[in-house]
């Protein structure tokens, strides 16, 4: 079950499908001297002797609830704070707030190779990144000098919390409440479920952004604000300060990502937890936007990453496996089952679509990056068009075909691959989430046909 | 696809996921053989043929793919009888 990171076949990818150009036009001057190749070395390094290990034992023994307070599997803790003290929760943040300032396509490729090693494992990290974007984005100069830093180095971490019973893909429907309190606070109350990373071991402090309606707001998602609810109360001086009324109530039973802690929250079991805004009343669906495009992009990701994982484990196996004898083969006896033209056709898909779809995954982080960091209007606005375009192909059909070579891998380990012990069977139940969260694929189809393909043209070339 | 999508957004959404697909197979299997024509080192022959077996064995299901988005919106319109039967 082990798992090496392709680290020279990302690169040349990753070089292909973006840093080059970007270098060689001058966007991205700090790539120069093979900074990109040291670093996606490196990232898989850690990848394959550090994170890979703890993926069957998260899977195994998981995430663990006990009075409102949730363990991580063993090794996750020491494992994330390594990563975290290796600085690689900070490569593309802004050189502001503690960042390195790389390119967003860098960050994915090591990513791809991180989540290969443990796609629960780096759920937390993803979704810090996307509560660092949208704070640098949106929020006050005070939130970020008080939360910034310590969110870019990993010291805490981040979570984003939409999700209610009643509304799931319908954020509008949310019913969480935010009252003001008059000293420029906020009192939020109420409950919000599938909140990944919501309660945890792994940092002293957890900061949630949660999405709440204020008592004035109009109807529906025009009506929504974004509020920063840390864990613990955060003191002047950066130390912490008293429990925030804010706790998770439970952990769900999954298919899969079992190291990942899926929490229902309930926010002013008392009093109302306090809530800081980010951006403007009734404007949090913007906000949210921020964190859910790269997110998006993040979640199509991992159908790469479980894909890869998988190619990996059933390649090894069918090259060891021997059953029947294949035609023309001029070894005595039985043989390995690679020899064989379907488990060779099975194979291929795995690694054609895998490859593909890291090749669109890039293409689509290259155009965010191109975005950011083109000076003139009409190629960055060429470029923002085509991040929109690609996102949500890269998180579909991404998603699609983790879930069809993993389900390949089972298939190819023949009996073994429905045992758990091969494995196997682990990939698909924990790529099978990625199809549906951050916008079901149904719903990125409905985004690519009704908005994206109608941008202008300037989208496709 | 755009032309529809504006004027007759019912029949978009029909055959959305269709597209989506179509969509990933045909940038992929471009992605594949851009990869192998700039593949110089030792991995091009793996990269030749890993953009053919695309082109070969994958792709063509974008023929089946355009068919069935062309067609959705209509083969939606009669399953009232089936699911509220």
């Amino acid at each position: 079950m082990s798992f090496t990171a392709p680290f020279a076949d990302i690169t040349f990818l990753a070089k292909l499908f973006g840093l080059d150009q970007l270098e060689t036009e001058g966007l991205a001057p700090e790539l120069a001297d093979g900074l990109a190749e040291a670093i996606l070395e490196e990232a898989g390094k850690f990848a394959t002797d550090r994170i890979a290990p703890l993926n069957r034992i998260g899977d195994t023994i998981g995430a663990r609830f006990d009075n409102g307070h949730v363990t991580t599997a063993p090794g996750w803790i020491e494992t994330y704070r390594d990563w975290a003290q290796g600085g690689w929760n900070g490569l593309t943040a802004s050189v502001d707030h503690g960042g390195q300032g790389l390119p967003h396509l860098l960050h994915l490729a090591c990513s791809d190779m991180w989540t290969s090693a443990s796609m629960a494992f780096m759920l937390g990290p993803m979704l810090t990144s996307g509560a660092i974007d949208a704070l640098a984005a949106h929020g006050s100069d005070e939130l970020k000098r008080i939360y910034l830093a310590k969110l870019v180095s990993g010291e805490w971490m981040g979570t984003m919390n939409l999700t209610e019973p009643q509304a799931g893909s319908d954020v509008g429907a949310l019913k969480t409440r935010a009252e003001r309190t008059g000293d420029g606070t906020y009192r939020i109350t109420g409950q919000k479920i599938y909140i990944t990373y919501g309660e945890h071991d792994m940092t002293e402090n957890i900061i949630h952004l949660v999405l709440a309606r204020l008592p004035d707001a109009p109807q529906g998602s025009r009506g929504i604000s974004l509020f920063l609810v840390p864990k613990f109360l955060v003191n002047k001086d950066g130390s912490l300060g008293a429990r925030n009324d804010v706790r998770c109530a439970g952990l769900e039973s999954k298919l899969g990502i079992h190291g990942s802690p899926t929490c229902t929250m309930i926010y002013g079991d008392e009093s109302g937890a306090i809530g800081y805004l980010i951006g403007e009343e009734n404007r949090g669906l913007n906000a949210m936007f921020t964190m859910m495009n790269a997110a998006r992009l993040g979640v199509g990701l991992q159908g790469v990453a479980i894909g890869e994982r998988a190619y990996q484990l059933a390649l090894s196996y069918a090259k060891e496996r021997k059953q029947g004898r294949a035609l023309n083969t001029k070894s005595e006896g039985s043989s390995a089952i690679i020899e064989h033209a379907d488990i060779r056709r099975m194979l291929m898909l795995m690694r054609a679509k895998t490859d593909a779809a890291r090749a669109i995954c890039y293409m689509t982080a290259a155009a965010i990056d191109r975005a950011h960091r083109e000076k003139d209007a009409q190629k960055k606005k060429q470029a923002e068009e085509r991040a929109a375009l690609l996102t949500p192909v890269a998180k579909s059909w991404s998603t699609d075909i983790g879930i069809e070579v993993a389900s390949l891998g089972i298939q190819i380990h023949g009996g073994m691959g429905f045992i758990e012990a091969s494995g196997a069977a682990q990939h698909l139940r924990d790529a099978r989430i990625a199809a549906i969260y951050e916008g079901t694929n149904g719903i990125q189809a409905i985004d690519l046909v009704t908005r994206k393909i109608t941008l202008s043209d300037q989208a496709f070339s | 696809m755009i032309d529809r999508a504006k004027s007759r957004p019912a029949d978009a959404l029909a055959s959305a996921t269709a597209y989506q697909t179509l969509f990933g197979i045909t940038l992929g299997g471009i992605a594949l053989v851009k990869a192998a024509l700039a593949d110089q080192g030792p991995t091009a022959d793996k990269r030749i043929a890993l953009a053919k077996f695309f082109a070969e064995q994958i792709a063509p299901e974008s023929g089946g793919l355009e068919k069935i988005v062309k067609d959705a919106a209509s083969a939606l319109s009669t399953i009232d009888s089936v699911l509220f039967a």
